[in-house]
């Protein structure tokens, strides 16, 4: 019955055979994660205005002043030459060139965004006393969410990785010589899925466990974590499975795997939340797991724990189902006989 | 007269509309060292794979012990070792490891598949070298630890596809020594090989395979006497007389 | 230089034969550029889309993509086995080593000329009369990009460690060079972080050389490649080492 446990140590034995590689790979999630936080804030809520003006033009110096007494807004003299490569790469949300009388703006945002704008420099020509500039706030996704995100994307990829083991086998001809004994080829894969969720698992636990220690404040509780990794390994490693099972080198598997998860991750929310897709692709983006582990979050951010959106948890499961499904069907081969 | 421990019968296996294995017959006795011989695409893996459970026959079927192998495929697999042709090995495990990984699978466990691996390993020689790599290993040590994998769990029968292949001279006869002990011991051999002068040295019995069929199924001694009549001394010759010197170029 | 030519053919039918090549060079970009481009709509302008946005950024990125490519295509030899008879034939290993660099500059830079023309035409994006100094910029990012993967592939002792993590930095890379989301900073550190991304600059350099009549840094980051790339091609044959080709 525990003949599984033989390939489960088996793996960790080989994996151990490349010590380095190994321990990168178990803590490389760290990087990740801290990924997420400085993506968080280098994406930040406060809109960042450029101002070019020439001499001593009292207007401009004034709207500037009245622009950095606006709650989340920072107005700061910009380059005359890299005005449209400072918009166009978000170095300033939008620059204003005063000229004697007038003024311009530059910005690549959209038309709603830029009419406020526009307003809100002409209201603080006439008056300078700061007004709300609620229509500038990017409603990003927070550390958590982000992280989580990022996480996912991260493990999808290496327990894809992990489970080549199988395609490792099954070409230098072990995976044969395995079937010959008396176990079949149930107690491999029993062996291998359990091996890749055992570090998967690990390294979500180290990357999160590490952030608890240096006291980063991730929005959600620790426990909450935990439970929720372990989703994240299933998915990962159901997932990894499917990609390996459809191919006989390891690196069409891990190229289409990034493939597929960066779709999938960016269709989910990773880097654009939801609210600001396009309506189509809000229907579209239920097809990403990603979706449903940033709704799950949400509801955690705001002190509910794991298992309170049972909808969401219920589309994960089925993703879990789905995948595995699909790589035993590949198999059955195999596990026929 | 020895018992029969594998009874193969009426097999045939057909991929497609290509029939590669064709109502073969044969038995292998308790003690045998049977030289499973033929040209390239003869039907020899195939049948191979059949007796091992790798694959399934499209008829007839395979006894071991007097009962279908399907009706006891663990009990079956037990006694069983292969050593294939293709190295198969963990790059990524040290010599003991690979034996002790391969023999735990046959439901060894604690001292016993200590003791085994020890055994195997000190066999065919490379104990003093089982904390090393397969990449660090020379052609012939490589071939040695195959075998060692196959041999850990003591089969009953032990189907060997061309072990000396690609290997020195010494290393060849170190392995034809190894298996006349492996055979003194008790472990019935089904040999594979396009040596002839290897099978003619070790076999007592043969069976050739062309064309999916089994055109000669004897005893050293018999197809000797017989096929020295015609002429024909060496068992190279005797398999050239029967298959024809014609190039096969079907897959294996 | 006898078989260079040979070599040369044989790398160069290889590359263009090779669907990873092409999909990853050609498909996958416009696709993320589609999806990015879809998901992002809403919030730029009419003038400049989100589409021309990530056509700037994506096309580079997955120019950069291509070292991991290259570096599988540095061992092809090996995967096939036939590097032996590579090194027993009277080749010298500048030869080899040049064969697969230009083979690879080649098939990379059109792929991404071809990326960027499909995007042009696909997306309507104005390059106001720029268009050939941003494929000379691609051509120079394909010569670091080859140099550093033959580099990795070839003459890295340890490239079985590094061929699992090779895909981190760039995406790194890629996230810091603002590939995902416009990312920019001006606290000090985080403002380091993000100059040290190589696409940082490309991405600065194909902006402003379009948008701001400003090829000024445009010419420094395709400089600074062809510099790259030809030391890393020039290390590549000074420690090519035998034992990672078979």
């Amino acid at each position: 019955m525990m003949n599984w446990l033989i390939v489960f140590k088996n793996n960790f034995k080989r994996g151990l055979h490349k010590k380095t590689a190994f321990l990168i790979n178990l803590l490389l999630p760290i990087i990740v994660v801290m990924l997420g936080i400085i993506a968080n804030y280098a994406n930040n809520s406060v809109a960042n205005i450029g101002v070019v003006y020439s001499g001593e033009n009292l207007k401009a110096k004034t709207v500037m002043q009245a622009l950095n007494d606006t709650v989340g807004i920072e107005a700061r003299l910009a380059n005359s030459d890299m005005i449209n490569t400072d918009v166009i790469l978000g170095k300033y949300t939008a620059v204003v060139e005063f000229m004697e009388d007038s003024f311009t703006l530059s910005s690549v945002k959209d038309q709603n965004t830029l009419l406020h704008l526009e307003n809100l420099i002409k209201n603080y020509i006439q008056n300078p006393t700061a007004v709300n500039a609620d229509f500038l706030q990017e409603h990003n996704l927070s550390i958590a969410q982000r992280t989580t995100a990022f996480i996912l994307l991260f493990l999808m990829i290496t327990a894809t990785m992990t489970a080549s083991l199988m395609i490792k086998d099954k070409n230098n001809r072990t995976f044969k010589r395995f079937l010959h004994s008396p176990q079949n080829a149930v107690t491999y894969l029993l062996g291998n899925i359990t091996y890749n969720f055992v570090i998967t698992y690990f390294q979500f636990f180290a990357s999160v466990s590490v952030m608890e220690l240096l006291g980063i404040n991730l929005g959600i509780s620790y426990l909450n974590f935990l439970v929720m990794g372990i989703w994240i390994a299933t998915l990962a490693t159901a997932f990894g499975t499917c990609m390996a099972s459809f191919f006989n080198n390891e690196m069409y598997s891990n190229l289409l795997s990034t493939c597929i998860v960066l779709i999938l991750s960016l269709i989910g929310g990773t880097f654009i939340p939801f609210h600001k897709m396009p309506t189509g692709l809000q229907y579209i983006s239920g097809i990403s797991p990603w979706r449903w582990f940033i709704r799950i979050v949400m509801s955690m951010e705001q002190g509910n724990n794991w298992f309170s959106n049972r909808q969401s948890l219920l589309i994960l499961t089925l993703f879990i189902v789905v995948f595995s499904l699909i790589a035993l069907s590949k198999n059955r081969k195999l596990l026929r006989g | 007269m020895s018992k029969v421990l594998l009874q193969i019968e009426n097999l045939c296996k057909s991929y497609g509309d290509k029939t590669v294995v064709s109502e073969v017959n044969f038995n292998v006795n308790d003690g045998d060292i049977l030289g499973f011989i033929g040209p390239n695409g003869a039907g020899k893996s195939t049948t191979i794979n059949i007796i091992s459970t790798i694959e399934s026959s499209d008829n007839g079927r395979v006894l071991f012990l007097g009962k279908n192998i399907k009706e006891q495929e663990k009990h079956f697999k037990q006694s069983l070792g292969i050593v294939p042709q293709d190295l198969a090995l963990y790059e990524d495990l040290n010599a003991y490891d690979n034996v002790h990984f391969f023999c735990s699978l046959y439901n060894l466990k604690g001292k016993e598949l200590i003791k085994s691996v020890k055994e195997a390993l000190e066999f065919v020689g490379l104990w003093d070298r089982r904390k090393e790599y397969p990449s660090k290993f020379s052609g012939g040590m490589k071939r040695r630890l195959n075998i060692a994998c196959a041999i850990a769990h003591h089969p009953k029968i032990l189907i060997m596809d061309e072990p000396t292949v690609g290997i020195d001279p010494q290393s060849r006869n170190n392995i034809l020594e190894t298996i006349k002990i492996l055979n003194k011991r008790g472990t019935t051999v089904i040999y594979t090989s396009h040596y002839m002068e290897e099978v003619e040295a070790l076999c007592n019995r043969i069976v050739l395979l062309d064309k999916g069929i089994v055109i000669e199924d004897l005893e050293k001694d018999v197809y000797k006497s017989k096929y020295e009549e015609l002429g024909y001394e060496t068992l190279e010759d005797i398999f050239l007389y029967l298959t024809d010197t014609d190039v096969r170029d079907m897959e294996d | 230089m006898k078989h260079f030519g040979t070599l040369f053919q044989s790398g160069l039918k290889r590359r263009s034969k090779d669907f990873f090549v092409l999909f990853y060079n050609v498909i996958f970009p416009i696709i993320i550029i589609a999806l990015l481009g879809y998901l992002t709509s809403k919030s730029y302008s009419v003038y400049f889309t989100s589409y021309h946005y990530y056509t700037v950024v994506m096309i580079p990125f997955c120019g950069l993509m291509g070292i991991i490519t290259v570096c599988y295509a540095a061992q092809e030899e090996k995967r096939f086995k036939t590097a032996y008879r590579y090194i027993t034939a009277p080749i010298s290993k500048g030869e080899l080593v040049m064969a697969k660099f230009l083979s690879c500059v080649i098939i990379f830079a059109l792929c991404s000329i071809v990326a960027l023309s499909i995007s042009k035409m696909l997306f309507n994006m104005e390059f106001n009369g720029k268009f050939l100094w941003i494929v000379y910029l691609l051509v120079c990012e394909s010569v670091a990009v080859t140099g550093i993967g033959l580099f990795l592939g070839l003459a890295c002792k340890r490239f079985d460690i590094l061929q699992n993590f090779l895909n981190l930095p760039i995406v790194i890379f890629g996230f810091l060079g603002g590939v995902f989301f416009p990312v920019n900073s001006y606290q000090p550190i985080l403002s380091t972080i993000i100059n040290l991304s190589p696409l940082t600059w490309v991405n600065r350099g194909i902006v402003s050389c379009i948008f701001d009549n400003n090829i000024q840094i445009l010419w420094v980051v395709s400089a600074v490649f062809l510099l790259f790339g030809c030391i890393a091609t020039g290390l590549t044959i000074k420690f090519f080492k035998k034992e990672a080709f078979i």
